[in-house]
């Protein structure tokens, strides 16, 4: 879409003000309305960039079942049932049962309701694949990767890693625990030529003085040198009687490789990255994958450490327990551009008489912006609170003072200028009772009792009155106002600009207000805090769209 | 630049955490585990599944691996920045201050959402109770570690940090603590001497002849020789045309790094060495014995060559063309004006000589259209040649130039540093890793092109008529005689095809070594690091916070631009930086000058 | 395309054909297949000939673009909103929902073509008998034919239930003459 806006997450960042728009890595600090949080101990926004996260619970997302975590780690977070994927496509595969023995050819005339027996295979319904290419079929349906898990136990590399384990532990308990020992030892036969050859190595190889004052291997004159501490280790698996044999990694391979016909023979990187153990470079080779388990996480504030969010405990279920989430707290935003609307619908009438829908569509020149051209904006408020509020907004410098050496061009010429309503703004408080109504209801009877903080802005009544700037519509909890925009000449890439938006709400009587329906335990206290006016500023992100360009192309644009 | 790492300031001078001779050393790791948590040491002992299981973190400029120690394999292989995407960081930072900032912001914000992603998405594990092992590369910049802690400290909340040398790590997972490591990664190839589990920093030696290069080839030679099919137009479209008349010059949108990347991973091979009498007969322009040497000349081409080599290329493209058709749809002539390059000439004689010597098949392979000629009927055609997939990695083995040296010359150049009575040991025990070495062949071309750099010139290298090649060659200087004795002891451990036995001792270590592939082995060495419970110079989040305390407190009033530069963060274990005097009290970053600079020095390095 | 082809539909007494199918050109239909309402079989320049025990689901589209006779043979499942041009096509393949098939493509038997796949090559092809073509860069291989019994008889299950039920709710079309 053209034009959208997003909420600003500081992160625990010192500044409070948000980066400059234009800078790619700002982008991460902004984020959908949806996918905030908030700390109502902290009284601050929280994103999934900085909230600490807890597991709270591990399931399959193929079988729904919920691991406990005491077994999560022996199956090494996949599922250890049923589950699993395609190693082709990644599909998820089911097992089928093989077809009768008989050669009765496709005539078998009873229809037969389980035509299946016994040996069990695996297989996707995606690209056809079934595990019986490779040699794996089942007994019986059930427990599948149990039935694997052996296979997995006994795995090359798994062996070898302990083989591995074995070789180094002697001899690293040795030195940890009798250094001192070996040190005096090895002293103790050091003749003064050595020692002169030793001195002199360190001082030509500056790492070695210091990394082992104690060593005297050094100077050992021939290949044995390195291996007196340390006896040789004698691979289970060596590498090269594994290429010899043709199994993978040899002259074999480049063989293949080289008489290669069809790509898809080859597997894909990411289908061979994981092993760590030389394996077949061939497709027709690949094992199914035990489908990874997913968590369901519950997230904490990063400074106060209150749980933000909590899922229920069952895998099936998509409720929470704990809810805390932005847009429970903050008006949501949302941006449209008259003129673009304008000319969709218009396209869209034009769009039943001739077919060239798609092409138009695309084409940016009729909903873009164009330079030199001033365009109206709306920004709708949507009040969550079961409070009225007042909102104010403010317009961030589009040049922001923290990057005071920022690219001197970018600094020297502001491409836009965004005028916005300056005046406070009230919104009228959510209630259940509107999400049913369609037409406008009563609203605005209490903006004037709420007015007290929208005298200051008298002074700039003068600018905030202009044509197209203000108060255009009111309804239900939903309040539009309008902006106006003026792109010069010289205008670029998107008309992105911050926004400080600053909220007044009432948080004297006594129910939750800000509570959502599931209920959150924990913030009963806040009532009793702050019987009067309480005050909440967050900056936003908005983006109007693409300046359009008539030579330039799209993806100049895009830069 | 591969002279940078090897002056520092004080040569006599590393590892200023380490305190000499403490007690528990975990030699091992060439380095000392500091103590910082009796706790540690408590529980040093405990069960293989237990909070003491580390999680293992290599995170490379492009591919991170993750998994827990004790295993032998990863948990989870994935892209950094989603596949075809930039690299998280490369050879070269932005200079502008400004500009430099955003780099670095950038860096930050994706490195945090690489180390979320691990924790949250690919081990399910609470950060908070995992102690962590970072195998890192000893060029990684000291900047890009830093935000490596700063997140994991920060956002995360880990306990602790330790960072292991990458070389040293795949060395320990093929069972050795002395060897001579070769790291051949996405920017770089590193090649590092380790001996007796001490990493000998100065005499490491890298190029940037790797795998981003070997991408950078591939889509050169693909743009020249590679064939594009459209699809069709539409529906109805007449498809009597032969293909040859559909077929095309490859356009470049269609080579995205996706692309070039999948045809890197799983159709390129390592063609073995070219015996110099083939290369003499098939190109004359190209036919001197040492070929090392010599292609170089030829190949490495900048499109910025001086023009004093111009009347080389007139002469190899007037020769006649009739060998070029073989090999591609495209005939020469097609080729249009514009696309012509500086240097294709050149790769046109490159053409000619490996498609006589190429066996392997051509390749058909699904490609999007490029944007502008999406029709909605499907994807195009791109013809890979064999010969492309067979010798698209000789780039890697051409060295000679004095800042990228061949991967082959790495080696031996690192080998010529290090002291001679260790060469023997080293020369018997080299070690590949990393991503680019699992093209198949790799390993056995490798060795080839060792003993062919290090064997004696036969005589009629320095005969050939080096003045009718339009730039009077110097006399041969023979770079690498002093290795000449180490002949027969070349071995790498991991080479799937190693050469016949002989019965000259370190030779016999070849092939030797487990089969692990060669991109995981300094995680499964990680790993293994972690299970024993050593693995490099721990740094705990007390010391971190303090440090930070620290930091703030002095300079309240620092400045994002000028962080990288005053590292706050001294307490990093960072092997180019001037130690201390010994009993002097750890230096805030109030420190001399040098300390000030070798970081940088570093990050121009990179990793 | 060429409107000299005549009207000249062919219907097995046993096939179910509503009379929502559009149905132009010259074209028989074996015992056993079922159309469902809205499918469009277009018989452009040549003639169509499916065989027996054939599923063309609703808004499926078969064309014949060629002179030469376009045959489809027996038990083929053709998914929801599916093109197919091919000129010849073999029996038991199953051509998933919105798959699109070339003229240029002949299948043999036993193939699979996934959900939205789209086969357009340039150039005349055959798919050997069990190519399974999947995802959406259309990749092929060959599938074992493991399961095949199982698939083919809760196919006849499905056409046995379609026969039963489409007449409940559909007027159906006779072959030519009424």
């Amino acid at each position: 879409m053209s034009a959208s806006i997003e909420y600003y997450c500081p992160c625990l960042a010192e500044s409070p003000h948000p980066p400059p728009p234009h800078l790619a890595s700002s982008s991460y600090s902004f984020h959908p309305l949806h996918n905030l949080y908030f700390c109502e101990e902290c009284d601050a926004v929280r994103c999934n960039r900085c909230v600490l996260m807890e597991v709270s619970g591990y399931f399959c997302p193929n079988c729904l079942f919920e691991v406990p975590s005491a077994s999560v780690r022996a199956e090494k977070n996949r599922c250890a049932r049923n589950c699993f994927n395609c190693p082709i496509c990644r599909n998820t595969l089911s097992v089928v049962a093989s077809d009768p023995e008989a050669g009765d050819g496709r005539m078998s005339p009873v229809v037969s309701t389980t035509l299946g027996e016994p040996p069990f295979f695996l297989f996707c319904n995606n690209c056809r694949w079934d595990s019986a290419e490779i040699g794996i079929t089942f007994e019986k349906p059930t427990g599948l990767a149990a039935q694997l898990q052996k296979f997995e136990d006994s795995a090359p590399e798994a062996l070898e890693f302990e083989h591995l384990k074995e070789h180094f532990e002697p001899y690293l308990r040795a030195s940890s625990s009798a250094l001192p020992a070996t040190a005096a030892h090895s002293h103790h036969h050091v003749n003064p030529i050595t020692a002169a050859a030793s001195s002199a190595l360190a001082r030509d190889v500056p790492g070695v003085g210091k990394y082992n004052p104690l060593s005297r291997s050094r100077v050992g004159r021939d290949k044995n040198a390195g291996k007196q501490e340390i006896p040789d280790y004698k691979s289970r698996v060596e590498i090269g009687t594994l290429g010899a044999l043709g199994a993978g990694g040899g002259n074999s391979d480049v063989e293949f490789m080289r008489r290669l016909e069809d790509m898809s023979e080859v597997a894909k990187l990411e289908q061979r990255w994981v092993n760590s153990w030389t394996a077949s470079l061939r497709s027709s080779d690949l094992k199914p994958l035990r489908i990874p388990l997913q968590v369901k996480k519950s997230k904490r504030c990063p400074a106060c450490r209150h749980i933000l969010i909590k899922p229920e405990q069952k895998s099936q279920s998509v409720r929470y327990k704990i809810k805390l989430v932005a847009a429970n707290y903050l008006p949501a935003i949302h941006v449209s551009l008259p003129h673009a609307i304008a000319a969709m619908e218009l396209m869209k009438r034009s769009s039943t008489l001739n077919k060239s829908l798609s092409s138009t569509v695309d084409d940016p020149s009729v909903s873009g912006l164009i330079p030199g051209k001033t365009y109206a904006f709306h920004l709708a408020f949507t009040n969550p609170l079961y409070d009225p509020i007042q909102v104010r907004l403010k317009k961030v410098q589009p040049v922001p003072v923290p990057s005071a050496d920022a690219d001197p061009e970018k600094a020297r010429r502001v491409p836009f200028q965004v005028s916005l309503p300056t005046a406070a703004f009230g919104i009228a408080a959510f209630a259940e009772a509107w999400e049913y109504e369609d037409e406008e209801d009563m609203f605005g009877q209490d903006d004037d009792d709420l007015d007290m903080d929208g005298h200051g802005m008298a002074t700039k009544d003068g600018r905030g009155k202009t044509r197209a700037v203000g108060v255009v519509e009111r309804r239900a909890n939903t309040t539009v106002v309008s902006g106006e925009v003026i792109i010069t000449k010289e205008a670029r890439g998107n008309i992105r600009f911050n926004m400080l938006v600053s909220y007044t709400y009432r948080s004297d009587d006594a129910e939750p207000a800000e509570e959502n329906e599931d209920g959150t335990p924990s913030r009963s206290h806040a009532v009793n805090k702050a019987p009067e006016m309480k005050n909440f500023s967050f900056y936003t992100v908005v983006d109007l769209g693409a300046v359009v360009r008539r030579e330039g192309s799209r993806s100049e644009l895009e830069s | 630049m591969s002279a940078a790492p090897t002056t520092p300031r004080k040569p006599s001078s590393y590892e200023p955490t380490t305190p000499i001779g403490t007690p528990q050393t975990a030699r091992i790791s060439g380095s000392h585990v500091i103590q910082s948590s009796p706790h540690y040491q408590t529980t040093r002992r405990h069960s293989l599944y237990g909070t003491e299981d580390r999680i293992i973190i290599d995170p490379g400029s492009r591919i991170w691996k993750v998994g827990f120690s004790g295993e032998g394999r990863p948990r989870d292989v994935f892209y950094a920045c989603g596949e075809g995407a930039m690299p998280l960081w490369s050879l070269e930072r932005a200079s502008r201050p400004a500009e430099r900032e955003e780099e670095e912001k950038l860096l930050e914000v994706r490195l945090q959402e690489c180390l979320r992603s691990v924790f949250h998405n690919s081990l399910l594990t609470d950060p908070k109770s995992r102690k962590i092992i970072i195998v890192e590369h000893p060029l990684l910049p000291l900047h890009i570690k830093e935000h490596i802690a700063r997140v994991l400290f920060n956002n995360l909340q880990v306990p602790s940090i330790s960072f292991a040398s990458s070389h040293l790590l795949a060395l320990l997972a093929a069972g050795r603590i002395t060897g001579l490591v070769i790291d051949c990664g996405h920017l770089e190839s590193t090649a590092l001497p380790i001996f007796s589990s001490r990493p000998l920093f100065p005499h490491l030696r890298t190029t940037p002849l790797a795998g981003s290069r070997l991408s950078q080839h591939i889509r050169a030679l693909l743009l020249l020789f590679g064939t594009y099919m459209p699809p069709l137009t539409s529906v109805t479209a007449i498809t009597n045309l032969p293909a040859s008349s559909r077929s095309t010059r490859v356009p470049e949108e269609v080579l995205t790094d996706a692309v070039i990347e999948e045809i890197k991973t799983r159709c390129c091979v390592v063609g073995s060495a070219m015996a110099a009498s083939e290369t003499r007969a098939a190109s004359p322009a190209l036919s001197t014995s040492d070929m090392p040497s010599e292609l170089e000349s030829e190949l490495d081409l900048p499109p910025s060559d001086p023009p004093a080599s111009e009347s080389e290329y007139s002469r190899v493209s007037a020769e006649p063309e009739s060998s070029l058709s073989g090999f591609s749809l495209v005939e020469p002539a097609q080729v249009p004006p514009e696309r012509a390059r500086p240097g294709e000439t050149h790769l046109q004689a490159l053409a000619r000589m490996y498609t006589r010597h190429s066996t392997a098949t051509d390749l058909h392979m699904r490609v999007d259209p490029p944007p502008t000629q999406q029709s909605g009927m499907g994807r195009g055609t791109l013809v890979i040649p064999g010969w492309v997939r067979e010798r698209a990695a000789e780039v890697l083995f051409e060295g000679g130039d004095v800042d990228e040296s061949s991967v082959a010359e790495v080696i031996l150049d690192s080998l010529l540093k290090v002291p001679v009575d260790l060469r023997k040991t080293l020369a018997s025990s080299i070690l590949v890793v990393g991503g680019t070495p699992m093209l198949p062949g790799f390993i056995p071309r490798l060795q080839a092109e060792l003993v062919r750099a290090v064997s004696p010139r036969p005589s009629s290298g320095p005969s050939t008529p080096a003045s009718g090649r339009g730039r009077p060659r110097p006399a041969p200087y023979d770079r690498y005689a002093p290795l000449r004795p180490l002949l027969p002891y070349f071995a790498i451990l991991n080479n799937p095809a190693p050469p016949p036995q002989t019965s000259v001792p370190g030779s016999q270590n070849a092939g030797k070594a487990p089969a692990f592939t060669p991109a995981s082995m300094a995680w499964v060495g990680g790993s293994l690091a972690g299970a024993l419970k050593t693995g490099g110079v721990e740094v705990a989040r007390e010391k971190w916070d303090e440090a930070d305390a620290e930091f703030d407190e002095d300079d309240p009033m620092a400045l994002a631009p000028d962080r990288q530069f005053s590292s706050p963060k001294s307490i990093l274990p960072d092997w180019t930086r001037t130690p201390l005097p010994a009993g002097a009290p750890p230096a805030p970053r109030a420190a001399p000058n040098p300390v000030v600079h070798s970081p940088s020095t570093r990050a121009a390095v990179g990793a | 395309m060429p409107p000299a082809m005549r009207d000249k539909i062919t219907i097995h007494s046993k096939a179910v054909v509503p009379q929502d199918a559009e149905l132009k050109g010259d074209i028989t239909i074996g015992a056993g297949t079922i159309v469902h309402p809205k499918a469009t079989i277009f018989a452009a320049a040549g003639p169509i000939v499916i065989g027996s025990g054939c599923i063309i689901e609703e808004a499926v589209i078969l064309v014949n673009r060629r002179k030469e006779v376009m045959r489809i043979g027996d038990d083929n499942l053709f998914e929801v909103g599916c093109r197919v041009e091919s000129p010849s096509i073999g029996n038991m393949n199953t051509i998933s929902a919105r798959a699109r098939v070339h003229h240029t493509v002949r299948i043999s038997s036993y193939c699979f073509i996934g959900a939205g796949c789209l086969l357009v090559p340039t150039e005349d092809e055959v798919l050997e008998e069990y190519t399974a073509v999947y995802g959406p860069s259309a990749e092929r291989r060959v599938w074992s034919g493991r399961g095949r019994l199982q698939e083919a008889d809760l196919r006849r299950k499905h056409a046995d239930y379609l026969k039963e039920m489409l007449p409940k709710f559909n007027r159906l079309r006779r072959g030519d003459g009424t």
